[in-house]
């Protein structure tokens, strides 16, 4: 009965732990370019820490967003939909400004089989508080110019 | 006996429960008297950057106007997500049957100014509040739908204000004195 409850509670922590590799903790990004806006994406722990949601912008795939880690993507101006999705659909629209930073801060909420993904804009004071608490996310950010092209063409149906 | 009747109530107003978790609550001001009053159009210099979607159908863009007197719109979204907690929900009993496990609000301010040169002479403001409540089932809309609809609504407002001014908005774009030019 105790080995039991012992691994009972072994899987749930296994379950809440994430399996992603971070990278080094947030320091803030200096690489701002001439006329773009930097959109920090980030996310505390919680429930759901299995899970890393993939973060598109516009439709196109920015990187996944494991508990405690943040990325960063420099937006063209104009507006920015941020958006997630597992059973559930999150997304928040931004009126991006050049030279301005965004927070948006993920989380994730009970759903039936998979949790429902959240992103919100927060303020700046906030973002920027929280966000220390986080690690880069593995992935290679897409440019605006990426991002502006459009979305990959789905694949060919057999 | 009772007691099945009570059961197949329950069974028969679950969906309810579950689909009323889903409804946006939408509150717009200011309320206009009458819903079809913005079908006017201003010729006008507007200062605006933003999608033509959003603009009030009332302002009509004109190149050819002279720039000392405009129209400049802008507008702002501010989100606020309140979620419960995913453990509450996780040993609430009525989660199942559709109990909120958040909300998700939405406030989109929208503002017209007239202005001479960068003085404003007349302004118009409109606000659009939603809030909805998501469900273990259902997110309902999303926050850029939310943004969307509210930019809509506040547009539509702003029109109908524009139109019910036009006479005063005409006179003083052709620059003639006025006496009714006592708004802020």
């Amino acid at each position: 009965m105790r080995i039991q409850t012992i691994l009972a509670l072994a899987g749930i922590c296994l379950l809440l732990s994430g399996c992603v590799t971070l990278g080094p903790k947030y320091t803030p990004d200096t690489a701002v370019q001439a006329n773009r806006a930097t959109v920090y994406v980030y996310r505390l722990g919680g429930v759901g820490g299995a899970l890393s949601p993939n973060v598109t912008a516009n439709r196109v795939p920015l990187a996944d967003l494991p508990a405690h880690g943040y990325f960063v993507y420099h937006a063209a101006p104009g507006e920015l939909e941020i958006a997630a999705r597992t059973e559930a659909k999150t997304s928040v629209t931004l009126d991006v400004k050049a030279g301005e930073t965004y927070y948006v801060k993920g989380s994730i909420g009970i759903g039936v089989f998979v949790g429902h993904p959240h992103l919100v804009l927060v303020s700046k004071d906030v973002g920027e508080q929280e966000i220390k608490d986080c690690k880069l996310a593995p992935g290679t950010i897409p440019t605006a110019e990426a991002v502006a092209a459009g979305p990959p063409p789905a694949p060919p149906k057999k | 006996m009772k007691l099945t009747c009570l059961f197949r109530a329950v069974l028969r107003a679950m969906p309810c429960v579950a689909l009323a978790g889903c409804e946006t609550t939408v509150t717009v001001t200011p309320q206009l008297a009458a819903k079809n009053a913005h079908t006017c159009q201003i010729h006008a210099a507007v200062r605006y950057d933003g999608k033509p979607d959003y603009l009030p159908a009332a302002l009509v863009p004109d190149p050819s106007a002279s720039g000392q007197m405009a129209f400049r719109y802008s507008y702002e979204a501010q989100y606020g997500l309140k979620e419960i907690s995913p453990f509450l929900s996780f040993v609430n009993p009525l989660t199942l049957f559709g109990f909120p496990t958040g909300s998700d609000n939405v406030v989109v301010t929208g503002r017209v100014d007239m202005v001479r040169g960068e003085a404003i002479v007349r302004s118009y403001g409109a606000a659009a509040a939603m809030k909805r409540s998501g469900t273990v089932f259902s997110e309902g809309e999303t926050f850029t739908d939310l943004r969307r609809r509210g930019l809509l609504l506040v547009r539509d407002n702003l029109s109908g204000q524009l139109c019910k001014d036009q006479a005063v908005l005409t006179t003083l774009l052709n620059d003639l004195p006025t006496k009714t030019d006592g708004r802020p």
